[in-house]
């Protein structure tokens, strides 16, 4: 038997002359859009929930893993622009991530305002991973998620399954899904109601969307207290004044609001309001502490 | 101060009186309250053991009968220790589920502060000391009202809140509140809780009678005052199993309706009744339709009138009927869901009121009345049910018990609000006068001795109840409706299908809508750029922004804002 027909018995694989290889470089294309991370995150989702309304009766579980993987896949491109982003729009988070090392192949290839995104080449898709991220550059979920986010880690566990196994439980992940509950489960397959599969679409989104409100908040907080540091990151401070924080205020607002999906985010102005607004007590220290410095300079 | 007050479909408002029981002062519950044989079995209902969920629609006296209740507990030894607390203010809480996904666990800790703040209150009523919640809940620091109001504001949850709401739990809430009794001297333990019909959050009402069935002990009673429609239990919760309904609201037909309605009258409001003929007075006792609130409100508007004639009367009965359609059809503004089903409800009342008024026509030299319509058992579905449910919740119609006429063929009976059957002429006849005399003559005769049957055909043309159907928002993003119930995303574009927030369409309704107002304010309003509910509600100093406006001075912005005030305390009750 000559070796070709000893391998054929295997598995038949037909003659192909003139083979065209897969080119990778021909398989991409310029994205759609370039919206805030939460913009293109909530386009990417309602895609994928599109085809989740159409199908009809319960779905294939190749198509649950599908769905999970595609849902998963957004949510990780939603954390690694947008802490990308962040990286460059916000003096703080730019300085804490100043240890951070970085390749000399990305530092040939990129240009400056994009070298943060090769931070986030890892994967986010667990909860220790994602927290580990956030913990980097300062910022932590509220205790009142600490449900969400534990809902999230085991979103991701399913996900190992599919992407690992094709869907089917492994031991490991059982662990951690909590084995007196999974135990029978080990070696089945991952498949759901189509109820179900909404309910991790729906959880997902809501994740990301709480994840962007707390992001928001914490980040633009920060500003005020930082800027009011000795050794600030800051070249410029909020002057309280609509007319000269505009411009201050806009990349922050544009990394965080949602404008291509109704119900959207309030106007620019209206939220610069509400931010003064909440941090009133604050803006009232800095302008006494204003009022005070020049009479000290006289001294 | 004249030229405000010349807008003559204005009623002047008197310092002195108030219909509502939440604003009535305690003495005057306490010295004012007509009793009756009915009343003082409610009461008892009340203070005794067991649930009760007290129904009535809005104004029937629920809340003063609760509140009544929980005087008459705090003076004798001998009765339980008596918490009241009303939970109206629940749809407040609803925004918060933008922000935060255990708004359910939020609730849940709003309804138990709620209770241990009341409870706080009677423990310092009888024995004129206050309980050390710091050490029963183990913190540093227990401040309830803090957290109520950081809750009912959505503002956001400091330290001190995040840690009093993971303490509230039920068990340490019972415990509470059995040291509570032992202090007073108390035995068992009553919970008051009114506006408990959370009709507008279903989400919130499912966590509540969870709460409910886990909270009922041996000597723990709850009592909650519900709507008879819009209060929907769910599969967890059987209602009739777990507790009881007692009704609050009386027929205006029964034997001492009108002597109560006349106590009541006198020592709250003796001066309504000057000058009014017994007549006049009875037939407004009728309009009423068994409501104590509406019968005060209408003696005061009748007294607003330089006389009270004929043309009067009829025009403050006719004014009721319009407010009490008004309210009915606001039902649909509040839940979208049920806009179908108001439309549907109204035709049906208006047909019912048709049939009654056709056949006292008829009739009218007999000796009967009628005033009851009557619909089969079987031809009736869920969906009509709670259509009819809904025109129950408003007081428009007062569902009698069940009767059978034969085998197998079991007639529902209702009867059509009094002040549309008098303001459509029902009781006046093609050839007999509309004096006050004659209506209270023709409705004191005795009931003709079956009701009047119709069809759903009949009444809703030839499709019957079949068209009826909940309705559901379309997408907010892109406008497409629907497929189907269950669906959580727009099959169109993929946008999440939220559930609008009922707060926020309220807060979005025009001012123009807000039916007390009268003519004049409402067209100086829309002079302004004043335009919802919610941007009244959102200026810091609403009185001082009204008085801007032409022609508006002290005593016209405070009615304006007193009824706006009172509209949304209704429509979010």
């Amino acid at each position: 038997m000559s070796e070709q027909a000893h391998l054929a018995i295997v598995v038949l694989v037909p003659p192909e002359t003139d083979k065209e290889r897969v080119a990778t470089k021909n398989l991409f294309r310029q994205p759609s859009s370039h919206g805030s991370p939460i913009d293109n995150f909530i386009a990417h989702t309602n895609a994928i929930n599109k085809l989740l309304a159409k199908i009809e009766g319960e779905p294939e579980p190749e198509v649950c893993s599908v769905v999970l993987l595609g849902y998963l896949s957004a949510v990780e491109t939603y954390f690694r622009t947008l802490l990308s982003r962040l990286a460059h729009a916000d003096p703080v988070t730019g300085n804490k991530l100043g240890d951070r090392p970085i390749t000399y192949a990305v530092a040939m290839s990129r240009p400056r305002e994009s070298l943060a995104e090769a931070l986030y080449e890892d994967s986010f898709a667990s909860a220790k991973e994602l927290t580990k991220r956030l913990t980097e550059i300062g910022f932590k979920l509220p205790s009142s998620m600490d449900d969400d986010l534990r809902e999230y880690d085991n979103i991701c566990h399913l996900r190992h399954c599919c992407v690992h196994r094709f869907g089917s439980l492994g031991t490991k992940n059982a662990y951690e899904l909590g084995i007196d509950e999974h135990r029978e489960l080990i070696g089945h397959i991952f498949s759901t109601s189509l109820a179900d599969l909404n309910s991790i679409a729906d959880s997902l989104q809501q994740f990301v969307k709480q994840c962007n409100n707390h992001l928001y908040k914490f980040v633009v907080d920060r500003t005020i207290d930082a800027q009011n540091q000795g050794d600030t990151s800051f070249d410029w401070k909020w002057t309280w004044t609509w007319g000269s924080d505009k411009r201050r205020y806009k990349p922050y607002y544009d990394l965080f609001a949602l404008q291509t999906t109704k119900p959207s985010t309030l106007p620019l102005k209206e939220m610069y309001e509400a931010f003064k607004a909440a941090n009133s007590s604050k803006v009232a220290a800095m302008a006494a502490r204003k009022a005070k410095k020049p009479e000290g300079e006289e001294n | 101060m004249a030229e405000e007050l010349k807008d003559d479909d204005d009623i002047p408002f008197e310092d002195d009186f108030e219909e509502r029981a939440d604003h009535v002062e305690e003495d005057v519950i306490r010295d004012g309250t007509a009793t009756s044989d009915h009343f003082d079995e409610v009461v008892r209902d009340l203070l005794g053991r067991g649930l009760v969920l007290l129904v009535g629609p809005r104004g029937c006296g629920k809340t003063h009968l609760m509140r009544y209740a929980w005087l008459q507990a705090l003076g004798d030894g001998a009765r339980p220790f008596c918490v009241y607390t009303t939970l109206n203010r629940y749809l407040s809480l609803e925004p918060l589920s933008t922000s935060r996904r255990d708004v359910n666990a939020l609730f849940h800790s709003w309804v138990l502060a709620r209770i241990l703040e009341a409870a706080a209150e009677t423990l310092f009523r009888i024995t004129g000391q206050s309980f050390d919640l710091v050490t029963a809940l183990d913190l540093d620091k227990v401040d309830l009202k803090k957290l109520l109001n950081t809750l009912e504001r959505n503002f956001e949850l400091d330290e001190a809140d995040e840690q009093l709401h993971r303490a509230l739990s039920l068990e340490t809430v019972q415990r509470i509140l059995r040291d509570m009794a032992e202090l007073a001297g108390r035995k068992r333990i009553v919970l008051l809780l009114d506006d408990a019909a959370l009709t507008l959050s279903p989400a919130f009402l499912t966590e509540f009678l969870d709460l409910l069935r886990v909270v009922k002990a041996n000597d723990i009673s709850p009592k909650c005052s519900v709507y008879p429609g819009t209060t929907v239990y769910g599969s967890r919760f059987h209602a009739d199993h777990e507790g009881k309904f007692v009704s609050a609201w009386i027929s205006a037909y029964g034997a001492n309706y009108r002597a109560m309605m006349q106590t009541i009258a006198e020592r709250r409001y003796p001066e309504g009744l000057q000058g009014i003929s017994p007549d006049a007075n009875a037939l407004l006792q009728y309009a009423a339709f068994g409501v104590p609130r509406a019968y005060l409100t209408l003696l005061r508007s009748v007294r607003s009138d330089k006389a009270v004639t004929q043309a009067a009367l009829t025009r403050v009965v006719r004014a009721h009927h319009d407010n009490r359609i008004s309210e009915f059809r606001s039902l649909g503004d509040k839940v979208v869901e049920l806009r179908t089903l108001v439309k549907a409800g109204e035709t049906f009342f208006d047909k019912a009121v048709e049939g009654i008024r056709d056949w006292n026509d008829e009739n009218s030299d007999g000796s009967t009345k009628q005033t009851i319509i009557g619909i089969n058992d079987e031809e009736l579905s869920p969906l009509s049910e709670r259509m009819i449910d809904l025109l129950t919740e408003a007081g428009l119609l007062y569902p009698m018990t069940e009767v059978s006429h034969g085998r197998g063929r079991r007639y529902r009976r209702f009867e059509p609000h009094l002040a549309s059957l008098i303001a459509e002429r029902a009781f006046s006849g093609s050839h007999r006068g509309n004096s006050a005399s004659q209506v209270v003559e023709f409705i004191e005769r005795p009931s003709h001795k079956h009701p009047l049957r119709r069809s759903p055909k009949t009444i809703l043309g030839k499709d019957g109840f079949a068209d009826l159907k909940l309705d559901l928002p379309p997408c907010q993003n892109c406008q497409t409706p629907r497929d189907n119930e269950r669906q959580r995303f727009c099959h169109h574009c993929g946008n999440r299908l939220v559930e609008e927030l009922t707060y926020n369409r309220i807060m979005s309704l025009d001012l123009a809508s807000v039916p007390s107002l009268s003519t004049f304010q409402k067209s100086t309003l829309r002079g302004s750029n004043l335009k919802t509910v919610g941007d009244l509600r959102a200026l810091r100093d609403p009185g001082s922004e009204l008085r801007k406006l032409p022609r508006i001075g002290q005593s016209y912005s405070n009615k304006i804002l007193v009824r706006i005030e009172a509209f949304v305390d209704e429509m979010i009750s």
